[in-house]
């Protein structure tokens, strides 16, 4: 019975984490494709305000890819575990 | 390329349809799995980016209703689903890749430019039936070279008879597969595109021609059936009669003589 409970509990725990990881992609997604966007701003727009904003966001999408490394490694160990 | 994206995430498909648009694509964006199915049969787009959570119809229904129905559109999907076996399904379902969320823009773009060159390469996006040309990718039809203009629905049912050339196109399926709409309908919505059809080629061909080759008969009625498109070649003979397209070539240039001589 508390076997029962307990596999039923994980169960429970397993797909909580699957959406809640799930639910994380999404805005994930769209914050990387919205950095990387705006790194691809137009010719005109040049000098040094605009060379450190880019800098910036740069910066902001490495953080980007290391959320998306541990995301991918938790999707990873889920799809092992499931 | 025209490209489709389904998405219901408001942030995530705005993105996407600016990082597109500036990567030189023409970009329309819907939010839910039946208006995509609708707009991707209307207007053919080359590639759909397809997310496979979406309300209405989610992505394996669009995947299901579209499977191959539309030949000249590659389905990229979206899918924050790790499992190995949801993927098996959509490229069953015949989507073309997948790309699990999170995913950096730059994948994105490059998986799209990697579809469209294979696409490019194993397709030729034009359709032709005797002197009908309709070309998938740029949506031009042409009769022997004069341009036709045709709307959504029209070219749709143009591209669908064409498809299936020399082959009878039931009015059952036409109703099903052009407008979506349930094979018994009771409706005469087939015949009167088909007139439409039949009346903007049919202008074409008598700019060019005349009332050279009589009644013309590029869209055939199969009585009790439907329709069916065939190049003159294509046709069951009548012994004596010369071909349209004997008869075009002798408009054109060529042996009109010997079509006199064979008709004789």
């Amino acid at each position: 019975m508390a076997q029962a409970v307990g596999t039923a509990a994980g169960a429970g725990n397993t797909a909580w984490m699957q959406k809640a990881l799930h639910d994380l992609t999404q805005p994930l997604t769209a914050l990387e494709c919205g950095l990387f966007i705006g790194t691809m701003s137009p010719d005109g727009i040049r000098g040094p305000q605009a060379e450190e904003l880019l800098h910036t966001i740069l910066e902001a999408l490495g953080q980007c890819e290391r959320v998306t490394l541990q995301v991918r490694a938790m999707q990873d160990r889920m799809s092992a575990d499931s | 390329m025209r490209v489709l994206i389904v998405e219901d995430d408001a942030a995530l498909g705005l993105f996407l349809t600016k990082g597109l648009k500036l990567d030189g694509h023409e970009v329309d964006l819907v939010g839910d799995g039946q208006t995509g199915l609708k707009h991707a049969l209307e207007n053919r787009p080359d590639l759909m980016v397809l997310d496979l959570s979406l309300p209405e119809k989610d992505g394996l229904q669009v995947l299901e209703e579209m499977h191959g129905r539309f030949a000249g559109t590659s389905v990229l999907v979206l899918t924050g689903r790790n499992g190995v076996e949801d993927r098996v399904k959509c490229l069953n379902l015949g989507a073309d890749d997948c790309l699990l969320k999170p995913f950096s823009f730059s994948e994105l773009t490059a998986r799209c430019r990697a579809l469209v060159r294979r696409r490019e390469q194993y397709a030729d996006p034009t359709l032709r039936v005797g002197g009908v040309e309709l070309n998938r990718m740029d949506r031009r039809v042409t009769r022997d070279g004069k341009a036709i203009e045709l709307t959504a629905k029209e070219f749709a049912l143009l591209e669908y008879l064409m498809q299936a050339r020399g082959r009878v196109c039931l009015r059952s399926d036409l109703l099903r597969d052009v407008w979506q709409a349930a094979p018994a309908a009771g409706t005469n919505v087939v015949d009167v595109y088909v007139n439409y059809l039949r009346k903007k080629l049919g202008a074409a061909r008598s700019e060019l021609y005349g009332d050279m080759f009589g009644p013309d008969r590029v869209i055939e009625t199969v009585r009790g059936e439907g329709y069916m498109m065939a190049a003159p070649a294509e046709k069951l003979p009548v012994a004596g009669v010369p071909g349209e397209a004997e008869l075009r070539e002798a408009a054109t240039g060529g042996s009109w003589g010997t079509v006199n001589r064979a008709s004789a």
